[in-house]
């Protein structure tokens, strides 16, 4: 029986090693990149929030990334910090609007949406309205508009309407393209915004029916 | 032609072979038994080739002439799905891509002595992908291996001027005082 018991628990510590194992391997890769693009302390800083984030089981590599862009344009040590935190901050709000089974990039892209402004209850809004496919795109799409200076009200409604209407990421794509166009040309963003939805809803099937 | 003996020896034969054969008395059950030994034979495939050739050439004909329809249209559909995918990986301006793999990145910068592409994908490194221009034109191009994910990325022109992508999505975010662009690798729902 001594044996017996003997052989469980090497087994069990040979599991939870090869378990562990990928976690430990990603936090010295972390850990190494910060070091060698930051200096001590603001590696430090960082790697302590990227160490966080992996506890609660949220995505690591958009912070260190986010770390590493500071880095390139010389930003000043407390920016970083502040930025990766604010970011780490985001994705954990972003899985929970967006439900815990959501992918790492849903999470991702959900978290730029966030700290741009639009609500959480859009992103909650968003998944319920597409609970079973991803919301990659929609969310992109979404961080868009906003980048191009569509009012978040707007933004976020457009995209939403969008979703509702059964619009594929095909469509989301061709309306974030035709918004851009509007805008290039000198159309008001929100118009531009509520103008592309227009045109994606109108090519919806059996709208020709309903008219 | 057979006379009338012939005909009757023939008959006496048929007779002896639809007869039992002589055997051993327990040679029924030795061949049950090799039979039951067997393995199960395998059922015949169905064969739709020996249903058309018993039909009349006509019918050959038509089915014969559908089947190369199908056979072209299924063939141009497929060229369709090569050439959207290889303009997507290959061509188009980085917006989103199928799959994972090799991604052009191309960018229209005219008097310019240096370009860089700098992503999350390469650490933000503006040393480690520098851009070729294509001929003596403005096109900057770029080729970068992307795994599946949402990746963000901009240009460095001439060593210190950074920039996004003009022509992809945006990322509403610029924590360092520049926006970059965003690519979704692997959302094949978009295409």
């Amino acid at each position: 029986m001594p044996r017996v018991r003997w052989l469980v628990l090497i087994a069990a510590l040979a599991g939870a090693f090869f378990a562990a194992s990928p976690a430990l391997a990603d936090a010295a890769g972390d850990a190494t990149r910060l070091k060698s693009r930051l200096d001590p302390e603001t590696a430090a800083r960082v790697g302590e929030i990227v160490d966080a984030a992996r506890e609660a089981g949220l995505p690591t590599a958009p912070l260190v990334a986010r770390a590493l862009e500071g880095a390139s344009q010389q930003a000043p040590s407390a920016t970083i910090v502040a930025e990766v935190q604010k970011l780490s901050g985001a994705l954990a709000d972003a899985r929970r609007s967006l439900g815990r089974d959501s992918k790492e990039t849903e999470i991702v892209a959900g978290a730029s949406a966030l700290v741009a402004g639009v609500p959480a209850d859009s992103l909650a809004h968003l998944r319920a309205s597409r609970p079973a496919e991803s919301l990659t795109i929609s969310l992109v799409v979404l961080c868009d508009l906003l980048a191009r200076g569509v009012p978040q009200p707007t933004a976020s409604g457009a995209v939403l309407a969008a979703v509702r209407a059964g619009g594929t990421d095909r469509d989301l794509l061709r309306m974030r393209e035709h918004v851009h166009d509007q805008i290039r040309r000198g159309a008001e963003p929100g118009g531009a915004a509520q103008k592309g939805l227009r045109e994606l809803l109108d090519r919806r099937p059996g709208r020709e029916r309903a008219r | 032609m057979l006379d009338r003996d012939e005909n009757g020896w023939l008959e006496e034969v048929r007779r002896d072979y639809r007869g039992a054969a002589p055997a051993a008395d327990d040679a029924r059950e030795r061949l049950l038994a090799r039979l039951a030994a067997e393995p199960a034979p395998r059922r015949p495939r169905a064969n739709p080739f020996r249903w058309l050739a018993q039909q009349p050439l006509s019918i050959q004909g038509a089915v014969a002439g559908v089947a190369l329809l199908v056979a072209a249209a299924s063939g141009i559909g497929a060229f369709r799905e090569i050439d959207r995918a290889a303009v997507a990986r290959h061509v188009a301006v980085a917006t989103a891509a199928p799959e994972a793999g090799t991604i052009t990145f191309a960018l229209r910068a005219p008097q310019v002595s240096s370009v860089a592409l700098v992503g999350d994908f390469n650490a933000w490194d503006p040393g480690a992908t520098p851009m070729r221009r294509q001929g003596q034109g403005d096109l900057w191009t770029a080729q970068v291996a992307l795994s599946n994910g949402l990746h963000s990325y901009a240009y460095v022109i001439d060593g210190r001027q950074w920039q996004p992508d003009p022509g992809a999505p945006l990322s509403p975010e610029a924590p360092f005082g520049v926006r970059s662009s965003v690519i979704v690798v692997g959302e094949r729902d978009a295409f």
